[in-house]
């Protein structure tokens, strides 16, 4: 009986000991549900301050404490800063306060990487007055730990005063150091997806630049109902957007106009230059001024008005239906092709003056062409010269002139036989500068 | 590409080397707007060693040049290589740029 009493006594602490093992494990899985809760709420929500209020009301919560906050390190202003905080505390008065590195229990955390638990405040000469000075708080005991994201500590997460009035313990450290790496993980998530929105927004304005800029472009080509002549048009920007431009119009003589730009630059600001080039070209073509005295109103206009390093270069071509006489204008341009009824093709047009935009005082003299019936011009943007294809080789000038003798007649043929040999040689490399063409063709 | 400056009597020379396209075009210019906004007398720009240069490049130098013009001073560009030159040719940026055949002869009269 004796040694069964004392087997019994013995037992006791045991069994203590096994009611403080399941108290400890169901704490645990206390805990581990808190924290699925956590990354539940995590993956859920994706507002930055959304995220951080409702994480840090449960870590205030799970941690039985008075309250909570979070503060991101500003990497431009080298401080922490307070983002949010819950309890009896407003993160209004607390926004004014930067702390640097090192200094107090958060600078300590943030640069030592390492939580901090720091019992009693009066017995620590880290802790930092400032806060409560300021909302009123009166903290005991702090539980402290490092936000980090990819082995880089972004913030600090606090949880301050038991609600039991007891000191924080080692074992609610640990969980709550648990808990702030996911809180980390919320903080990084919203970010991306900022910068996710962000983006988002950004594609969907080039998407509307590049339609905007579609626009400035001729919806249609003009028809020949006599059949003297017939034009054809493609273009193809690298980008969204684009710099390069062409213009098709049927002038008040008579007379048809087709022009070709290539604006120097990518991208929006390049777009934005080519809408002006586009309007203003409309605007000095539209009376049946020569070929020439329109690119130098083009190019005084142009040389005005502060934008500087940006220019366009620009060929202008001038066909008269009734004789074939062709006018061409060129500023700064790859010479025009063209392709011969007979099956040569060759260079015509080149350049006259400098690109359109640099000096205001540059002229353009006109070089004149008379075309013989079934003759071709194509116009066209260094994007299908500088077309790269295997080992980057580039298109170049000879394949260029090959491809447009060898093209099927008319305007339709002379492009579509141009742009087949370029895709021949390009195949499946990526489009470096973007392409245009304008072809006409006269008689027959 | 490789970019150096140095001083030449009342000249700043500009020496670029290399390729000179869109991913380096801007540190051209950082150099050439810097130069135009302390209003340097003279810029030379030598490209000699330059192998090819893009539209970015080209729009580039032309800003060096409108900068320039704005206050007075000169903006020259010397010993252009073949291929550079006649990418200058085609695109009769002769007419716009003041082009010497070398660094010497583009010092005289300044």
């Amino acid at each position: 009986m004796r040694t069964a009493a004392g087997a019994k006594r013995a037992a006791r602490p045991r069994a203590a000991g096994k009611t403080q093992q399941m108290r400890a494990l169901r704490e645990r899985v206390d805990n581990l549900a808190h924290l699925m809760e956590v990354t539940a709420l995590i993956s859920s929500t994706l507002d930055l301050d959304e995220v951080l209020q409702r994480v840090m009301k449960l870590a205030k919560e799970i941690m039985g404490a008075e309250a909570a906050s979070v503060m991101l390190w500003n990497e431009a202003e080298q401080c922490l800063e307070f983002q949010t905080s819950v309890g009896d505390v407003g993160v209004e008065e607390l926004k004014t306060i930067r702390v640097p590195k090192g200094k107090g229990i958060a600078g300590s955390v943030m640069e030592s990487s390492q939580p901090l638990l720091v019992a009693d405040v009066r017995k620590d000469a880290r802790f930092f007055a400032q806060a409560d000075e300021k909302t009123g708080f009166v903290t005991r005991s702090i539980l402290a730990a490092p936000l980090i994201v990819h082995d880089k500590v972004i913030g600090v997460g606090e949880v301050l005063n038991h609600m039991d009035g007891r000191p924080f313990t080692e074992l609610d450290l640990q969980l709550f150091f648990s808990f702030c790496r996911q809180v980390a993980v919320a903080i990084e998530n919203a970010r991306l997806h900022k910068a996710e929105v962000r983006r988002h927004l950004l594609d969907q304005q080039m998407e509307m630049a590049a339609s905007i800029q579609k626009s400035f472009l001729p919806a249609a080509l003009p028809v020949d109902g006599a059949g003297r002549f017939e034009l054809g048009a493609f273009s193809r920007s690298a980008q969204e957007v684009g710099g390069d431009l062409y213009c098709v119009t049927s002038l008040p003589d008579g007379r048809l106009g087709a022009c070709v730009g290539d604006v120097s630059g990518k991208g929006i600001p390049a777009a934005l230059y080519m809408a002006r080039v586009v309007s203003e070209f409309r605007l000095f073509c539209s009376g049946g001024a020569p070929a020439g005295e329109v690119l130098e109103s083009l190019n005084q206009s142009l040389s005005q008005g502060g934008m500087r390093g940006m220019f366009v270069t620009f060929a202008y071509a001038v066909l008269n239906p009734a004789s074939g006489a062709l006018q061409v204008a060129n500023a700064g341009h790859l010479p025009l092709i063209l392709a011969e009824k007979g099956g040569g093709a060759r260079f015509v047009g080149g350049a006259a003056g400098p690109p359109i935009g640099m000096l205001g005082r540059a002229k353009f003299r006109e070089e004149a062409l008379n075309l013989s019936p079934g003759d071709a011009v194509l116009i066209y943007s260094d994007g299908i010269l500088e077309a790269r294809g295997k080992d980057r080789e580039l298109f170049g000038e000879e394949r260029l002139l090959a491809a447009a003798a060898g093209a099927p007649r008319g305007a339709s043929g002379l492009l579509s036989g141009v742009h087949e040999a370029v895709e021949r040689f390009t195949r499946d490399a990526p489009q470096a500068d973007d392409m245009t063409m304008v072809s006409l063709s006269w008689g027959e | 590409m490789q970019i150096e400056t140095k001083e030449m009597g009342k000249a700043t020379l500009v020496h670029v080397s290399g390729e000179v396209d869109m991913s380096n075009s801007p540190k051209v210019r950082d150099i050439l707007l810097g130069l135009a906004k302390k209003k340097a007398p003279a810029i030379l720009v030598d490209l000699g060693g330059v192998t090819y240069m893009d539209s970015s490049g080209i729009a580039t130098l032309v800003e060096g040049l409108q900068e320039t013009m704005g206050y007075g001073g000169k903006f020259r560009l010397a010993a252009l290589t073949p291929k550079v030159k006649q990418v200058f040719d085609l695109a009769r940026l002769t007419d716009v740029f003041e082009i010497f055949a070398d660094l010497a002869s583009a010092q005289e009269g300044l």
